[in-house]
């Protein structure tokens, strides 16, 4: 997702498409990385101490407190280094038995190497959100914050943007949606709770191609923003509490295909709850609290002489 | 960016067409605006804290810490070497009255003062290592808050308002719901010290009104409107002979955001229109006017965070025998504050969970210090700094777990010991914030909350 939206940026602003003897890290080093090495560098385990499952990790030292990259020198990079040592050898990396880079990848990532190891993205992290956006979506963004919207980067080095309509969402207007149109593929967080019917969002939504957090809990509107919602397959987080959405809505609703869904308020039953929770065993999902629970609770701790006895 | 100043300057206008505009219209680009969001350092995993304040040192070994040896020498003498205590009136080794169960999928023991909370064990992370910086309430305080023993310095909802902002424009970025217990040592614990007044906490009451003056005084809206624009001819004129003045311009900003309040406070506080379901998980109908008190600073606490308020505070109500802090009669005075506090505890962390804010929300539950494992007199335990229990829930925790270590008698800290300094670097660390690069340049040098301290603790961190 991250990639496609890069590659984009990169053709819009450049003049000339990219030469073949250029690469950048997200585009060209990521996905091999991510093929070969992540499962034992990455999140879920760090073997040596290190993780290549991001560009500043990879710039960043394991255990043995050496970089795996020294830029612009491919053969004294201890990551080459280990990619090309015989199968056989203990430092070989990947580990015998595992599958290997072929000849052309490990060469792209060394001429990668010699190019200077640059990744596009951590350079965009560094830019103002003015200069990030560049002059079709900056203006857009100041239109909204001025209208009460919070638009931010999500940290200092980071090219995603956090969008939090906050009291703009239920009065939000035609001329808005427009502007949050050219805002959406930048944003990784989109917070919207109480939009109304009006605002159609179904109509928008897909826009918001990179997002991973979606809130759009107590909205006025129901099954019919489903279509639009599955085509954003990078959610990881998608609130609905509040909505209008049914049984019905909830058997379509193909994301997030892992992460988290919230479903408290709507008018999806208990069952179809239920069936849902034991069909996506990736998706952790949310109901209304149990406030039988809550009361059973109190109910014992004041049988229980330690506890809650007598009443104050 | 340009000021506020700035822009008042530049869009030659008073106050009043000002205010017309930009607080009643939303007709104004908020970056001008001194409480608006700032960019996190890193990407946070949480954007707002809701902060339990435990006044008066709750118990670790009746609470989260248990000691089955204290029950083994209970009414013996202890064997280890006591340090002086506040009374020193230190007595016989005193067991827990309280039985302790396991609870969620690690078994977390929580002793029964907590049946509520015990049934959220999943999300909590235990910290049984806290140490405090003094043994007695008010420096203690001013340290848990502050992280100095000394009154004055800013409080952590203050520099979390001055590092981020607050992403609602028409509410305080750090608020206090208050119970009605003043700490010891003042209601200054809430203050902003030296850094700008804006941050400071705001204090808002149980019960409705939070605030006695957010109601319109005058007869009718354009009567108060004239007013405001008078107010900021007079203040356009002052600003106009000085040079500079940060007083007129936190006067302004002030006006402005008390104005503002008046549209919002009365309205994100009011929680008769919650269902009534939500009011009974939080014990809004409990047969103790207690419960009823704090269930409503909970539900409070989570309208507030909903809208954005980056800080929220809750001290516990008196009435309870006494703050947790019972010298004597250990028995009464814990479970009237157990009572007061679990059922709305654990209701705002299931609610925030099924409205999808706990993993955007830290929940921070701790008192200034813990208490002693012997007895003071013979029903009563006296302040204990060096070792005592926190917890923390929700955004960036890792929860399900026990994190650090006190002796077998929950006395001193023998594993992972942890000061407020560490406290507070984590608080930061998870709204984004590095805490070594949060500063504030007084008296000649740039002050940090963690002083020249504060560890991250990866262990308790999701």
């Amino acid at each position: 997702m991250k990639s496609i939206f890069i590659l984009t940026l990169y053709l819009s602003f450049s003049f000339t498409l990219p030469a073949q003897t250029t690469f950048d890290y997200d585009t060209d080093i990521a996905p091999v990385l991510e093929k070969y090495c992540v499962k034992c560098h990455g999140p879920e385990k760090q073997k040596s101490g290190y993780r290549l499952d991001s560009y500043e990790a990879l710039m960043t030292p394991g255990e043995s407190e050496e970089v795996a990259i020294d830029a612009g020198f491919p053969m004294t990079s201890p990551l080459i280094e280990y990619l090309l040592l015989p199968p056989e050898d203990e430092y070989a990396m990947p580990p015998e038995g595992e599958d290997a880079p072929s000849g052309d990848e490990i060469l792209t990532v060394a001429r990668w190497i010699h190019g200077g190891a640059k990744s596009k993205s951590a350079g965009q992290g560094k830019l103002s959100l003015e200069k990030l956006l560049g002059e079709n979506a900056f203006p857009a963004v100041e239109r909204l914050r001025t209208k009460g919207a919070v638009i931010d980067k999500l940290a200092e080095n980071s090219s995603n943007l956090v969008v939090d309509l906050q009291r703009l969402a239920p009065k939000i207007d035609a001329s808005a949606i427009e502007d949050l149109k050219s805002v959406g593929p930048y944003v990784h967080e989109f917070r919207a709770a109480l939009l109304p019917s009006s605002a159609k969002i179904s109509e928008w939504i897909g826009t918001f191609e990179n997002a991973t957090r979606l809130d759009l809990s107590h909205g006025k509107f129901g099954d019919e923003i489903v279509a639009s919602l599955n085509r954003l397959g990078g959610i990881k987080y998608l609130n609905l509490f509040g909505t209008q959405l049914t049984d019905s809505g909830l058997e379509d609703l193909q994301v997030p295909k892992s992460g988290q869904l919230f479903l408290g308020n709507t008018k999806v039953r208990n069952a179809a709850l239920a069936k849902a929770r034991a069909d996506k065993p990736n998706v952790t999902i949310y109901g209304n609290p149990d406030v039988n629970q809550t009361l059973g609770i109190t109910e014992k701790a004041w049988g229980n002489s330690s506890t809650f006895n007598p009443i104050p | 960016m340009i000021t506020r100043r700035e822009f008042l300057q530049k869009s030659a206008m008073g106050f009043g067409t000002l205010a017309l505009s930009g607080t009643m219209q939303q007709d104004l680009s908020g970056s001008t605006m001194p409480l608006y969001p700032k960019t996190p350092h890193f990407a946070p995993k949480a954007r707002s804290v809701i902060f339990l304040y435990m006044d008066g040192g709750i118990s670790q070994v009746d609470s989260f810490d248990p000691k089955p040896q204290l029950a083994k020498e209970n009414g013996k003498k202890p064997k280890f070497k006591v340090d002086p205590t506040v009374f020193n009136n230190n007595g016989n080794i005193l067991k827990s009255p309280w039985e302790f169960k396991h609870y969620g999928e690690s078994g977390i023991p929580i002793s029964d003062l907590f049946p509520h909370i015990a049934s959220c064990a999943n999300d909590l992370c235990i910290i049984r290592s806290m140490t405090a910086f003094s043994p007695n309430h008010p420096n203690a305080n001013y340290a848990l808050h502050s992280g100095h023993i000394l009154s004055g310095r800013p409080s952590m909802g203050a520099w979390a308002s001055y590092g981020l902002g607050t992403l609602s424009q028409n509410l305080p970025s750090y608020v206090v719901i208050h119970g009605g217990q003043v700490p010891s040592g003042g209601m200054q614990c809430f203050g902003s010290g030296f850094l700008p007044a804006n941050h400071q906490g705001s204090i808002f009451l149980s019960q409705h009104p939070v605030l006695n003056n957010t109601s319109f005084q005058e007869s009718s809206a354009n009567l108060q409107k004239k007013k405001l624009e008078y107010l900021g001819e007079m203040d356009g004129a002052l600003e106009a002979r000085l040079t500079h003045s940060e007083a007129i311009e936190s006067a302004i900003q002030n006006y402005e955001l008390a104005y503002r309040m008046q549209m919002e406070v009365p309205d994100v506080t009011n929680i008769s229109n919650e269902s009534e379901v939500t009011k009974k998980l939080y014990g809004i109908d409990a047969p103790y006017e207690n419960t009823r008190s704090y269930a409503a600073q909970c539900l409070m606490a989570r309208r507030l965070v909903e809208r954005g308020v980056r800080f929220v505070e809750l001290t516990i109500n008196p009435g309870n025998g006494d703050r947790w802090d019972q010298h004597s009669r250990l028995v009464d005075g814990h479970q009237k504050n157990a009572m007061a506090v679990d059922q709305p505890i654990a209701a705002l962390i299931k609610d925030l969970k099924s409205r999808g804010l706990l993993d955007s929300t830290l929940l921070v539950f701790s008192g200034e210090f813990g208490r002693t494992p012997f007895a003071q007199g013979t029903n009563g335990r006296d302040h204990n700094p060096q070792g005592f229990s926190m917890w923390m829930a929700g955004g960036g925790i890792k929860g399900g777990t026990i994190y650090g270590a006190t002796d077998e008698y929950g006395y001193r800290v023998v594993e992972n010991k942890l000061t407020v300094h560490d406290m507070h670097a984590n608080m930061l660390h998870l709204l984004g914030i590095d805490h070594t690069r949060l500063t504030y340049r007084f008296s000649g040098r740039d002050i940090r909350l963690t002083d020249v301290h504060g560890e991250i603790v990866p262990e308790i961190l999701a």
